[in-house]
């Protein structure tokens, strides 16, 4: 998946520059193809990987948290609907992504960027908001922007009853309603 | 004499009966009077013996009774102290005995009211720990089932909201 974006963001990078510049891109690009099996340190010190992550966060990562994770659940045909309708497909890089909203879980999607991006980080990071209900684009992104080191992963987890729950490093922030009723049963009992 | 003759006793006669009855006496002395006087006298002594072994047997006996009754008596006594010492040792072991059961019933009461209570604190913690369950079943109904959409998709806003501060 990681590969499919980065490949067409080549390809639309590429489509910028002159010959030359292509050139001297796809030498770069060569040796960054296969960071897959790159040890760590080295992926973080590529280039045109740390750019591609940048893009990644300001551009994929926006319109993935467009999508509620409701949306993931429809039939094919109209996932296709709605993502002609939302994703202009101008470039390389919005064909994939289609392609990938289109074909892939949400929780995929987001284990695979979490996984990418914590390449990235001197200590891998979780970061997880579980609440009741989907979360809109806008609060994701207001997540998103206040834990700007962590890729954050965003789950439906109906039995929470309300709220939402914040798991950062191993530390719990519980806001949900069924935190509290278990709280409150808790006081009782003593 | 003449006197005596007038009477018609001899001189010569008498004489003659008295030699006669002396001999008589001499004779019957000497074979009567000795051996019945010697059967007398053994027989004496042998009364006599048998009076002193009779004498002799009653004071045998006396005292033998005496150190019948000396030893009955002292037996008795030994009885009696022994039958007051096995009294005392009976009353003793008694007393200890009603002690023990008296301790044990106390222990045995204490230990029901431990177990009573126990087993009312366990009840009274089952009957809590079952109305909690009840009380969060309910919660959980009511807010699964009963708040409005609205409401539940104001809680995740709001609990971000909160998290920020």
């Amino acid at each position: 998946m990681i590969t499919r974006l980065f490949l067409s963001y080549i390809v639309d990078e590429a489509k910028k520059l002159s010959h030359a510049e292509q050139v001297a891109m796809m030498l770069e690009f060569r040796s960054s193809l296969q960071f897959l099996s790159k040890r760590k340190k080295e992926i973080k010190n590529d280039a045109l990987l740390q750019k591609f992550a940048s893009v990644l966060r300001v551009k994929v990562i926006p319109v993935f948290d467009q999508f509620p994770l409701s949306f993931f659940s429809l039939p094919l045909g109209e996932k296709q609907s709605v993502l002609k309708e939302k994703i202009p497909q101008n470039s390389s890089l919005d064909s994939s992504l289609a392609h990938i909203l289109s074909f892939f879980t949400a929780e995929e999607i987001q284990k695979q960027f979490s996984r990418f991006l914590n390449m990235f980080a001197d200590v891998p990071k979780k970061l997880f908001v579980k609440s009741v209900r989907d979360i809109d684009s806008s609060t994701r992104a207001d997540i998103r922007s206040r834990y700007q080191d962590s890729f954050v992963v965003f789950k439906v987890e109906k039995n929470l009853l309300g709220g939402m729950q914040i798991y950062n490093q191993g530390k719990l922030s519980d806001a949900t309603w069924k935190g509290k009723v278990d709280a409150l049963s808790r006081s009782l009992s003593k | 004499m003449e006197s005596f003759a007038k009477i018609g006793v001899d001189g010569w006669s008498v004489v003659l009966y008295l030699i006669n009855y002396g001999l008589l006496f001499a004779i019957l002395g000497w074979f009567l009077y000795k051996p019945i006087r010697k059967a007398m006298d053994s027989r004496k002594d042998t009364i006599q013996k048998s009076m002193r072994s009779a004498e002799t047997l009653q004071s045998e006996m006396e005292a033998m009774m005496k150190e019948q009754t000396l030893a009955r008596e002292t037996s008795l006594a030994e009885m009696q102290a022994e039958k007051k010492a096995l009294e005392k040792m009976l009353e003793e072991k008694r007393q200890t005995l009603l002690a023990e059961m008296e301790q044990e019933r106390t222990t045995l009461l204490q230990q029901t009211h431990d177990q009573i209570d126990q087993e009312k604190d366990r009840v009274m913690h089952d009957v809590e720990t079952r109305i909690v369950e009840l009380v969060k079943k309910a919660l959980f109904s009511v807010l699964s089932y009963h708040v409005p959409e609205n409401v539940v998709q104001e809680s995740v806003k709001k609990a971000w909201d909160g998290n920020k501060k």
